[in-house]
């Protein structure tokens, strides 16, 4: 072999070997040629504290550097209505309090509440399938989302989050909201199970009202985020497993017009724990700031 | 020719795989926290000296006319006559430093008792204090003024200690306190008395104690209603003064028309009239520093938050403790013409070793007229009119009183009687009202001053 051919040859291997990297690096988001937020070290060192802790890492997170800004939002009014008119054409029975209004029929009491939360009692409940506990879960949220469907209550982009089944054997479904892919983790619905029959839907849903860009930041990584959490929780006597660390938005609910919410990672914990920490303080998120709430 | 550009591109190559490989495995020069750094300088409101920030809530002086000493003058907080008294007698008591003796006993049999001054939140005298300097250090409730034959004597009565202390001042003393009571005329002042268990019996038919000195009118007293403004809060200011990146807080816009402000660990909630700033976090603290350190730091809070206007006086200044946790609570009062003006949300901070956890502050002032002098006359909303006897009042209050606690045999305690503003009216318009202001076992009671009609705290801006 001669010296040309070999250098031809180490020219293709190097420039699939180029084309390789550059796909690991690059693809499928040419917005990777930003700068990392998360260094090998700092991930290294992160894990290091985990495990110090008694914390595991199981989930993967984007360790490039990301930027969001609020999202304004109102309780959504256009699901509200929706459920008014559904149960206003039914002939209801309706009662108001302080906070609350009453809607109810033979069958069924919706009670809407002024912060926006609507909640649908069945009182005998509404059949869906027999063996409801045996199912798999992808054949039982399809049946609840076909049954929530038919029936017009379901909302738009939303995300099935979980299903949790507790010691009477009561099923919950858990959805959250999304806007453009992005999670709104206030807002969500919840389905209960009991003995095969939906007996209760939970529907709090917001209202992007707009998104605020000439307020855009930098979030602070995923790292940052666990580094914050395990200060917070503190260490743990018994192993604890982080399932999922993902970027969306959050905050608590209140009873006003509107208000902004911003981006978080939610860290879960053990499949069910869930703790928010805000992507632009790092503060572990929660609702009792508020004065007079 | 082709050969040499094959040998370059191949190390192009293993050169930008090495890169590429590098940025792969290290990542590259992570990136700063925050997109910008928004911090801003802001100009904050000098916080008052101690001196200044600790006044009197009364200064009683005896009438020099009454052999029995009976009739009394008050003067509170607001009052020129207030103003003027308190700026002489604190400099007199800065300026006495060694100029005295230190007695044991007090011969009260021979004294005239001139004036008292008391304290709520207490005096801090003594070594590195602004107040009497030549004693030790010490927290005083109320100072007593006495001649004694041309002698004069200060009675010191401590806030913590049975015993008080007894100053006899030698002659420049005296006689500098002898020209400063001098030049005080009384002839268009208001007479009030000491209410006394006994004096309260002669218009009850029940027993009632009194538990801190209380002096009422026994002249005619006048008050007129009055127009006010809520103080004018700059949000952008308290944003920039209670977040340090107020780019990271949101709004939260409520149905009433407020805006909470929140970065997820502190809110700030801004009404037409209010301000309630909250940090949870901070409430789980100890608190190790003295009240002498809480009277600085109480001042730097409303200072920083919204300011000290000049007829705001520090009211309240106490350590509590809630579980674990002790903190300090301070509370301010706006005075008009000696009278102070109760609203609905106190103006007051808590706070401890982490800091300010709790302020709340709503301050409302009479309006004036800007008429280009130097001197504003109030809005006439309309005549002054007389207000209702002070036992009538106290019958009323104690009837009101029954009526929340009927059957009670629980024996009652004056702890408080007073003539006072309430806030009431729209946020757009509120209004001072006159009002008897009375507090019997731990319960406010407040009557329109010439009607003794009963005002409702929930009506109470």
């Amino acid at each position: 072999m001669n010296l040309g051919r070999a250098t031809l040859i180490l020219i293709v291997a190097f420039t699939g070997l180029n084309i390789f990297l550059g796909y690991q690096l690059f693809w499928p988001d040419f917005g990777r040629l930003r700068q990392v937020a998360i260094t090998s070290d700092q991930l290294q060192a992160t894990e290091r504290m985990l495990k110090d802790n008694n914390y595991v890492l199981e989930a993967s997170f984007e360790r490039a550097k990301q930027t969001s800004f609020f999202l304004t939002v109102s309780p959504d009014r256009d699901i509200k209505n929706d459920f008014l008119d559904y149960y206003i054409k039914a002939g209801v029975r309706i009662n108001k309090t302080d906070n609350t209004t009453y809607y109810q029929s033979e069958e069924k009491t919706v009670l809407v509440h002024a912060n926006g939360l609507i909640q649908v009692f069945y009182k005998s409940g509404a059949f869906l399938i027999e063996d409801t506990l045996n199912l798999e879960i992808r054949v039982l949220k399809n049946l609840v989302e076909e049954f929530l469907n038919n029936k017009g209550l379901l909302p738009e982009e939303y995300v099935f989050d979980y299903l949790e089944i507790n010691d009477n054997n009561e099923i919950t479904i858990h959805y959250y909201q999304a806007m453009n892919g992005m999670p709104i983790y206030s807002g969500q619905f919840k389905v209960i199970i009991e003995n095969d029959h939906i007996t209760a839907i939970n529907i709090y849903w917001l209202q992007p009202v707009e998104t605020i860009p000439y307020r855009e930041m930098e979030v602070i990584s995923a790292t940052e985020a666990l580094n914050n959490l395990v200060t917070e929780l503190g260490a743990s006597t018994d192993e604890r497993t982080i399932k999922e660390i993902d970027l969306g938005y959050f905050s608590g609910e209140y009873d006003a017009e509107k208000w902004e919410i911003p981006p978080v990672w939610r860290i879960v914990l053990d499949g069910d724990q869930k703790y928010y920490i805000n992507a632009f303080t790092g503060n572990l998120e929660n609702n009792a700031v508020i004065p007079d709430q | 020719m082709i050969e040499q550009f094959k040998t370059l591109l191949l190390f192009i190559l293993i050169a930008l795989s090495l890169i590429l490989t590098y940025q792969l495995w290290y990542g590259q020069r992570p990136a700063e926290l925050i997109a910008d750094d928004v911090y801003e300088q802001v100009d904050l409101e000098k916080p008052r000296l101690l001196e200044e920030a600790i006044v009197p809530v009364n200064i009683v002086l005896n009438d020099p006319n009454d052999p029995d000493g009976k009739i009394k003058f008050l003067f509170s907080k607001g009052e020129t006559v207030f103003e003027q008294l308190w700026k002489n007698l604190s400099r007199f008591l800065k300026e006495i430093d060694g100029d005295f003796s230190l007695e044991q006993s007090f011969p009260a049999g021979d004294a005239l008792h001139h004036l008292t001054c008391y304290f709520d939140p207490v005096l801090p005298v003594g070594e590195n204090r602004p107040w009497l300097t030549g004693i030790s250090n010490t927290l005083i409730e109320n100072i007593k003024f006495y001649s004694i034959e041309g002698s004069y004597w200060l009675v010191l009565n401590q806030s913590e200690e049975d015993a008080a202390v007894i100053l006899s001042l030698n002659e420049n003393k005296s006689d500098l306190f002898r020209d400063l009571v001098s030049d005080l005329s009384t002839d268009d002042e208001t007479a009030y008395i000491s209410l006394t268990a006994e004096l309260i019996s002669e218009f009850l038919d029940r027993e009632m104690g009194i538990t801190t000195p209380l002096y009422v009118p026994v002249d005619e007293v006048f008050m007129e209603k009055l127009n006010l403004s809520a103080e004018n809060l700059d949000r952008d200011f308290l944003l920039r003064t209670f977040f340090i990146d107020y780019n990271l807080a949101r709004i939260i816009e409520e149905r009433d028309g407020g805006l909470i402000y929140t970065d997820g660990e502190k809110g700030l909630r801004l009404t037409n009239v209010s301000l309630e700033y909250s940090y949870p976090r901070l409430e789980d603290g100890q608190t190790s520093f003295s009240y002498h350190d809480a009277l600085f730091k109480c001042s730097n809070y409303i200072s920083y938050y919204g300011g000290w206007p000049e007829n705001l006086r520090l009211e309240k200044l106490f350590l509590t403790g809630r579980g674990r946790s002790f903190y300090y609570v301070s509370e301010w009062q706006v005075y008009h013409e000696g009278y102070p003006l109760y609203t609905g949300q106190s103006t007051r901070a808590f706070f401890n070793d982490f800091g300010l956890f709790h302020f709340t502050r709503s301050l409302f002032f009479p309006e004036k007229i800007d008429n280009d002098t130097e001197v504003q006359t109030l809005i006439q909303l309309e005549e002054r009119k007389p207000v209702a006897g002070w036992s009538e009042a106290l019958q009323e209050a104690v009837e009101v009183f029954m009526r929340w606690s009927p059957g009670t045999e629980t024996r009652l305690r004056l702890e408080a009687m007073n003539l006072s503003y309430v806030v009431t009216g729209s946020k757009a318009a509120p209004r001072g009202v006159p009002v008897w202001f009375i507090r019997i076992n731990g319960e406010n009671i407040f009557l329109e001053a010439n009607t003794l009609q009963f005002i409702s705290e929930e009506g109470i801006l």
